[in-house]
C-alpha cells in the first residue's frame, strides 16, 4: 500500500503540472475516454436512441397493422437472387391446426431501399418515406406450388391436410417483409421492437431523472440541515426499502385502471419507479452532502456568511453532481428492467402501447416459444440495453472516483 | 449485544408496523374493490343484484368505512393471525398463505445460498487472476447476468431443461409423488424439481454479488494489512482467504440488505412464470382483481420476509466486524 | 516539526560494506503502468550494518519505500523488480541472494517475518481489524518458531509486554479498533519483532504519530534494538528522527542513492547539493524568525520524464552545464568513508576532486543568491 501510496503521491505530484489549467469535468472525460468498455457502451445506447427517434423510418411497417394472412411468420429470409435482395413470397396453409408457410422462390421480389410507405410523423414533421420495403407484386404463379405431403398415418392429415391454404399466392398486394417475423396478429416483430424501444428506453429514464430530483432534493436538505427532518426523511426511506421491489410496483401499478389512455399510463409508471429508487440515491446524496458538511471549505463559505442556498447550490451540488450522475445512471438499469418486468406481468404498460415488456408477453407460454422462438427476440435489445448502461456507469464511477474499487 | 439485539427487534416491530399502514394504504386507497368484481360475477351468472343486496355486502364488508377505520379492523384482526377473507377465493387470506409463504422462504434462503456459494468463490477468483482470460470471461457473465431479466431467464432455461433435459417444468414433484405421504424420495424428487427455480431467482444476485466481491477484494488486497500479512510470511491463500476475504465479505453482508429485495421479486416473477404454487402468482393474481385483503397480507408478509433478513444481516455483519459490535 | 538533537557521542561511525546484514547492489524496480513505466528505484545499493540503524531519507515518491518493499519481494503490482540483488546475511547461515528465490516460494516466505519484519507507516491500518492482536502476533510465531499454540500465546504476552503496552493479557483478546495509534504502533512493532528478526525494515513508522509518541515510539524500537540485536531500515523523510535514530543515513533521490555516509559526517559536512538543500530546508531553532526558510527550487520532474545526466540538476543551485545534464554520476567514495553522487566531488572520470575546489565552487554558489550558475570550469 505504501508503494502504492508513493507512487500515486508521485504521480499526483507530477501531473499537478498538467492538471492546473484542467476542470475536474475534462480530468473525468480523459480518464472516461480511457475506458474503452464503457466508450462502447455510451457508443451503443447513442445509436439505440438515434434509432428509437427515428423508428417509424426504419419500420417497414405501422407496428398496429394486423394482417391474418402471415400469422405467427418466422423470419423472412432474404436471399440474393437476379443481382438483387429479395425476399419470395410465402404461401400459407394449416397443418397440424398450425399455420405453416412454404416459399415460392421462382416469383420473388426485390426489396427497395427509400421506398415509401405508410404515413408517419418524427418530431411533428410528415413523412412517407421508409428505409427498406417491398412493394412490386410478385409475378404471376406459374407453377403450382408444392405443398409438404402429409403423412399418411398421421390422423389429422386428411382432417386438416390441405385444407386452409391461403390465396395468398394470387394476392393484389406485395409480399410482406418481416425481417424478425411476425407475431399471433400477422404483426410485424421488427417494426413492433422499434416502436416499443421508444417506451422501453425512455420510461426507465424518465423515471430515474425523477427520482434524481427527488433524491437530490431530500438528500440535500437531509444532510444538510439534520436533526429531526433527517430523522424523519431516513426513516421513510428505511421503511419503502424495506419492502420488496417488485411488489411494492405491482401493488402501485395495479391500481392504474386497465383503460387509461397510454401517455397517461407511462407518465404514471415513471412515477412508479421512481417511488423507490429515489431512496437508493437520497442516501448517497446526504452521505456526500454530509461528508462536505465538515469539510473545511465549507466552513470558511458558512463563516463568509454564505446563505445556506448558496453553500448547497454553488458548493455542495457542483461537488456531488459527478457522483449523482454515476448513480443515476447506474439506476437507469434496474428501471428499465423494472419497466419490462412489470409489463410483462400485465401490470405496466398495457396494448395497444407497445413496449418490449409488452412483446415478451407472448413469450410466456413454453409451447409458443418452442414453435416460435422469434417472439424471444425483444429480449435482446433489452439486454443489450442494460448492459450498455452497466458499462457506461462502471466507467462513469471510475471516471469520476479512480481511487473506488 | 444484547440490547442491541432488543433494540433492533424494537425497530423492526415499528417498522413492520408502518409497512402494514403503507401496504393497506397503497392497496386500498384507489377505487374500485373486489366487491364490484364479485358482483359483476354474480350478474354474469344471471342472478338479479337489487341495491339492497350490494348496501347489505358493502356494510358487512365494511366497504364504506373511512379507511383508519378498515385498516384498524383488518390489523387488530391480524396479529391474532386472522387476515381477513379472500374475496375472490372465498377464503381465509391465512389458509391461502400458509403453504406459499414458506415456499416463498425455502426458495429465497435456497437461492441466496446459491448466490453466495457460487458469487464468493468466484469473486475471489476473479480478483486475484485479475485480467486474466477466466477473470474476462467470468466479468462479461456478470454483466450479462445482471442484465438478462429473471423472468427472461426462467423462460430460458425452462426451454433448455424441458427441451434437452426432459425436466418436468413448472411442478415441484412428479406425478408418482404428488399425492404420496412425506419420504426422503419425495424430498429428493421435490429438490431434483426446485433447483431450475433456484438457479434462475438466484443468477441476478450471484452476477451481481461476484462484482460486489471482486470489487472488494481488490480494495482490500491493497490494504496494508494485507501486506503486514505477508511480510509476517503468511502464504498467499492465507493472505487471501484468513485477511483479505474477511474484511472483503463486511460490504457483501451489507449488500444483503440490497440483495433480500431481489431475491424476493425475483422469488414472485420466476414463480409466475414457472407457475409454482409460491406467492408469486397468487399475489399478481390478487393484485389484478383487486382482492385486497390478500394482497395487502402478501405484501406484508413479503416484506417481512426482508425484514427479518436485513436483521439477519446486521447480525452476521456484527459476528464477522468486531467493529460493528460496540456501536 | 522536531529539531535535530543529536546523541552526543557520534555513535559508532561503521563504514559500508564489511559486517552488513543485508546488501543491496544496483536494485532496479519500474512500475508498468498504462501510461508507461515508472523507474521508481533506479539502480540502488546499500547496506544495513549489524546491528546499526541506516536511516534512508528523501522526498516522498523517491523510491525509498518501494527499496524497503523490494527487499521484501512485496512491491505491489504493477512494480517489479528488474535487476539487481538483496544478499541476505542473517546469523548463523550463509549469505543468501533473495532475488534468487520467487516472490512467493516457500524459501521466501520463511525469509518475510522471521528474518526480516516490517512496519508501515500508518498503525490504523495495519492491522488486520477482524482479528484480535494476540491472534495476529500469535500466526507470525506459529509460522517461525513453534507449532503449539499455548507456547505461541506465552511468546505473544511476552513481546507484547516488551514493546511497552499495559495489561498485554488484556490485548490478547482486544481487536485493533479499540487502540489508540500509537498503541497499535507498539502492537504493530511487537508482531514485527515477534520472531526476533535479523533486520526490521520500517517505512516511515512514525509519520502518522503525534511528537510525544513518535519518541515513545522511538524508545521501544531502540531498546528492542539491543535486546534482540538486530539491524534497522529507518525510512524516513524526517531529519531529525534520523539524527535520533540511525547511525548511517543513505539520502534518494528519484530512485538513486545520491549520498551515504555516517550520521555525523552527513550532518557535519553534508556533500551532495541535493542533501545541502535538504539541511537547509530544516527549521532551526533559534535562528531568529525574520529569515524566510529555504526550499528547493522547482519540484519533482514528471514520473515518466527521462531526464539526461543527473537527476538533481534542473534543480542544483551547483549544476554545471556540460556535465551535470550530459553523464549521470555513480556513487563513489568521497572522504571520510563517505560516498556521494554527483560531479561537484569527483570528474566524470571517476577521480576525486580536490576540496578546495569544491568548497570553492559552493562558495561561488552562494555568493549568487543559489541562483543557478554557469560553472567557471
Amino acid at each position: 500500500m505504501a508503494t502504492v501510496e508513493a507512487v500515486a503521491a508521485s504521480q499526483a505530484s507530477a501531473s499537478t503540472k498538467i492538471a492546473e489549467d484542467v476542470s475536474q469535468w475534462t480530468l473525468m472525460r480523459w480518464r472516461f475516454a480511457r475506458n474503452r468498455l464503457s466508450l462502447f457502451g455510451l457508443i451503443v445506447l447513442i445509436i439505440l436512441y438515434l434509432v428509437a427517434a427515428i423508428a417509424p423510418f426504419l419500420a417497414p411497417y405501422p407496428y398496429n397493422a394486423i394482417d391474418t394472412e402471415y400469422i405467427h411468420t418466422p423470419p423472412t429470409p432474404v436471399r440474393f437472387l437476379n443481382g438483387q435482395l429479395s425476399i419470395c413470397p410465402l404461401t400459407q396453409f394449416m397443418r397440424d391446426f398450425r399455420w405453416e408457410y412454404t416459399e415460392d422462390c421462382d416469383r420473388a421480389v426485390p426489396i427497395e431501399f427509400m421506398v415509401r410507405g405508410h404515413p408517419y410523423t418524427i418530431f411533428g414533421v410528415p413523412f412517407e418515406t421508409h428505409l427498406f420495403g417491398v412493394t412490386q407484386l410478385p409475378p404471376p404463379k406459374t407453377t403450382p406450388v408444392r405443398k409438404p405431403e402429409a403423412k399418411a398415418d398421421d390422423p389429422l392429415a386428411a382432417f386438416m391436410g390441405s385444407s386452409g391454404e391461403s390465396t395468398m399466392a394470387d394476392a393484389t398486394q406485395p409480399p410482406r417483409v418481416f425481417l424478425l417475423g411476425s407475431d399471433i396478429q400477422g404483426r410485424d416483430m421488427l417494426s413492433r421492437i422499434l416502436e416499443g424501444s421508444r417506451i422501453s428506453l425512455t420510461i426507465g429514464l424518465v423515471g430515474v431523472a425523477l427520482s434524481v430530483v427527488l433524491g437530490a432534493v431530500l438528500g440535500t436538505a437531509s444532510g444538510y440541515l439534520g436533526g429531526l427532518f433527517d430523522d424523519l426523511v431516513q426513516r421513510f426511506i428505511e421503511i419503502i426499502q424495506s419492502m420488496p421491489t417488485l411488489p411494492l410496483w405491482a401493488a402501485i401499478a395495479a391500481a392504474l385502471p386497465p383503460t387509461m389512455p397510454v401517455p397517461q399510463r407511462y407518465f404514471l409508471i415513471t412515477i412508479i419507479l421512481s417511488f423507490v429508487s429515489w431512496t437508493g440515491l437520497a442516501r448517497q446524496v446526504r452521505g456526500k452532502v454530509m461528508g462536505y458538511s465538515s469539510l473545511d471549505y465549507i466552513a470558511a463559505a458558512r463563516l463568509a456568511g454564505c446563505s445556506h442556498m448558496r453553500i448547497i447550490l454553488t458548493h455542495m451540488l457542483p461537488n456531488a453532481s459527478s457522483h449523482i450522475i454515476v448513480v443515476s445512471t447506474l439506476a437507469v438499469p434496474s428501471a428499465i428492467l423494472g419497466e419490462t418486468a412489470l409489463s410483462f406481468l400485465g401490470l405496466g404498460m398495457l396494448p395497444p402501447a407497445v413496449s418490449w415488456g409488452v412483446l415478451l408477453r407472448d413469450a410466456q407460454q413454453i409451447q409458443s416459444i418452442l414453435l416460435h422462438p422469434w417472439l424471444l427476440i425483444p429480449a435482446l435489445p433489452i439486454i443489450i440495453t442494460v448492459t450498455c448502461y452497466q458499462f457506461l456507469g462502471d466507467g462513469l464511477r471510475d471516471a469520476a472516483d479512480p481511487y473506488s474499487g | 449485544m444484547i440490547t442491541f439485539l432488543i433494540r433492533r427487534l424494537l425497530f423492526m416491530v415499528v417498522t413492520v408496523i408502518f409497512i402494514s399502514m403503507i401496504s393497506f394504504v397503497l392497496i386500498e386507497l384507489p377505487p374500485g374493490s373486489a366487491l364490484d368484481a364479485k358482483l359483476q360475477q354474480f350478474r354474469s351468472r344471471g342472478l338479479n343484484v337489487t341495491s339492497d343486496v350490494v348496501k347489505s355486502l358493502e356494510e358487512r364488508y365494511g366497504i364504506n368505512d373511512p379507511i383508519y377505520k378498515k385498516y384498524w379492523k383488518w390489523i387488530s384482526h391480524a396479529v391474532y393471525g386472522d387476515f381477513g377473507q379472500s374475496f375472490y377465493l372465498d377464503q381465509p387470506v391465512s389458509s391461502l398463505i400458509g403453504s406459499r409463504i414458506w415456499f416463498s422462504i425455502g426458495m429465497s434462503t435456497a437461492a441466496l445460498l446459491f448466490a453466495w456459494l457460487v458469487a464468493i468463490p468466484v469473486g475471489v477468483y476473479s480478483a486475484t487472476h485479475r485480467n486474466s482470460l477466466p477473470d474476462y470471461l467470468i466479468t462479461v457473465m456478470q454483466f450479462l447476468g445482471v442484465a438478462i431479466p429473471e423472468f427472461l431467464l426462467a423462460i430460458v432455461l425452462m426451454f433448455i431443461a424441458s427441451w434437452y433435459f426432459g425436466v418436468e417444468v413448472g411442478v415441484l414433484y412428479s406425478k408418482q409423488y404428488r399425492d404420496a405421504p412425506w419420504s426422503f424420495g419425495k424430498l429428493l424428487d421435490l429438490l431434483s424439481h426446485l433447483w431450475l427455480p433456484v438457479v434462475v431467482i438466484g443468477t441476478h444476485s450471484t452476477a451481481w454479488l461476484t462484482r460486489v466481491m471482486r470489487a472488494n477484494l481488490l480494495d482490500v488486497m491493497g490494504a496494508q494489512y494485507v501486506q503486514t500479512a505477508r511480510s509476517k510470511g503468511l502464504g498467499e491463500r492465507a493472505v487471501v482467504w484468513k485477511h483479505a476475504v474477511r474484511n472483503a465479505l463486511h460490504p457483501l453482508v451489507m449488500a444483503l440488505g440490497a440483495t433480500l429485495p431481489a431475491l424476493i421479486s425475483g422469488e414472485v416473477i420466476v414463480s409466475i412464470v414457472l407457475n409454482l404454487p409460491t406467492t408469486g402468482p397468487l399475489y399478481v393474481q390478487a393484485l389484478i382483481n383487486k382482492d385486497m385483503y390478500l394482497a395487502i397480507t402478501f405484501l406484508l408478509f413479503l416484506s417481512i420476509l426482508l425484514v427479518v433478513g436485513n436483521l439477519l444481516a446486521d447480525l452476521a455483519l456484527a459476528w464477522l466486524d468486531p467493529r460493528v459490535r460496540l456501536e | 516539526m522536531v529539531t535535530i538533537a543529536r546523541p552526543p557521542s557520534g555513535a559508532g561511525t561503521t563504514t559500508a560494506g564489511g559486517d552488513n546484514v543485508i546488501d543491496v547492489r544496483n536494485l532496479h524496480v519500474e512500475f508498468h503502468t498504462s501510461l508507461g513505466t515508472v523507474r521508481a528505484v533506479n539502480g540502488v545499493s546499500l547496506g544495513v550494518p549489524r546491528g546499526k540503524t541506516l536511516g534512508v531519507v528523501g522526498e516522498s515518491g523517491c523510491g525509498k519505500s518501494v527499496t524497503a518493499f523490494a527487499i521484501m519481494q512485496l512491491v505491489a503490482t504493477p512494480g517489479v523488480i528488474t535487476q539487481g540483488e538483496v544478499v541476505l546475511h542473517a546469523r548463523g547461515k550463509d549469505p543468501v541472494n533473495l532475488l534468487t528465490y520467487a516472490k512467493g516460494s516457500d524459501d521466501m516466505r520463511a525469509v518475510r517475518g522471521r528474518h526480516i519484519g516490517m512496519i508501515f507507516q500508518e498503525p490504523m491500518t495495519a492491522l488486520n481489524p477482524c482479528y484480535t492482536i494476540g491472534n495476529q502476533i500469535a500466526e507470525a510465531i506459529l509460522l517461525h518458531r513453534t507449532k503449539d499454540h499455548a507456547q505461541a500465546d506465552a511468546m505473544t504476552l511476552e513481546i507484547l509486554s516488551r514493546v511497552g503496552l499495559p495489561s498485554p493479557s488484556r490485548l490478547m483478546t482486544t481487536f485493533p479498533h479499540q487502540l489508540s495509534g500509537g498503541m497499535r504502533q507498539r502492537a504493530m512493532i511487537a508482531l514485527a519483532l515477534s520472531c526476533e528478526p535479523d533486520l526490521l525494515l520500517a517505512d516511515e513508522p512514525t509519520t502518522a504519530l503525534d511528537v510525544t509518541t513518535q519518541a515513545q515510539i522511538l524508545d521501544v524500537m531502540r531498546e528492542l534494538q539491543e535486546h534482540i540485536g538486530m539491524s534497522i531500515m529507518f525510512v524516513t523523510h524526517n531529519l531529525g528522527v534520523v539524527a535520533q535514530m540511525c547511525d548511517e543515513v543513505a539520502v534518494m533521490y528519484l530512485g538513486r542513492i545520491v549520498e551515504q555516509a555516517s550520521v555525523d559526517e552527513l550532518f557535519d559536512s553534508p556533500k551532495h547539493p541535493y542533501t545541502r538543500a535538504l539541511m537547509r530546508s530544516i527549521p532551526q531553532l533559534g535562528s531568529g524568525r525574520k529569515g524566510r526558510l529555504e526550499v528547493i527550487q522547482g519540484s519533482i520532474p514528471g514520473q515518466f520524464s527521462k531526464l539526461a545526466g543527473c537527476q538533481f540538476h534542473p534543480r542544483c543551485p551547483d549544476a554545471m552545464p556540460g556535465i551535470c545534464d550530459v553523464k549521470s554520476p555513480s556513487l563513489l567514495p568521497s572522504g571520510d568513508g563517505a560516498q556521494v553522487s554527483c560531479f561537484l566531488h569527483h570528474d566524470p572520470s571517476g577521480s576525486p576532486r580536490s576540496p578546495e575546489a569544491v568548497v570553492a565552487h559552493a562558495q561561488s554558489a552562494t555568493g549568487a543568491g543559489g541562483a543557478t550558475v554557469s560553472s567557471p570550469n
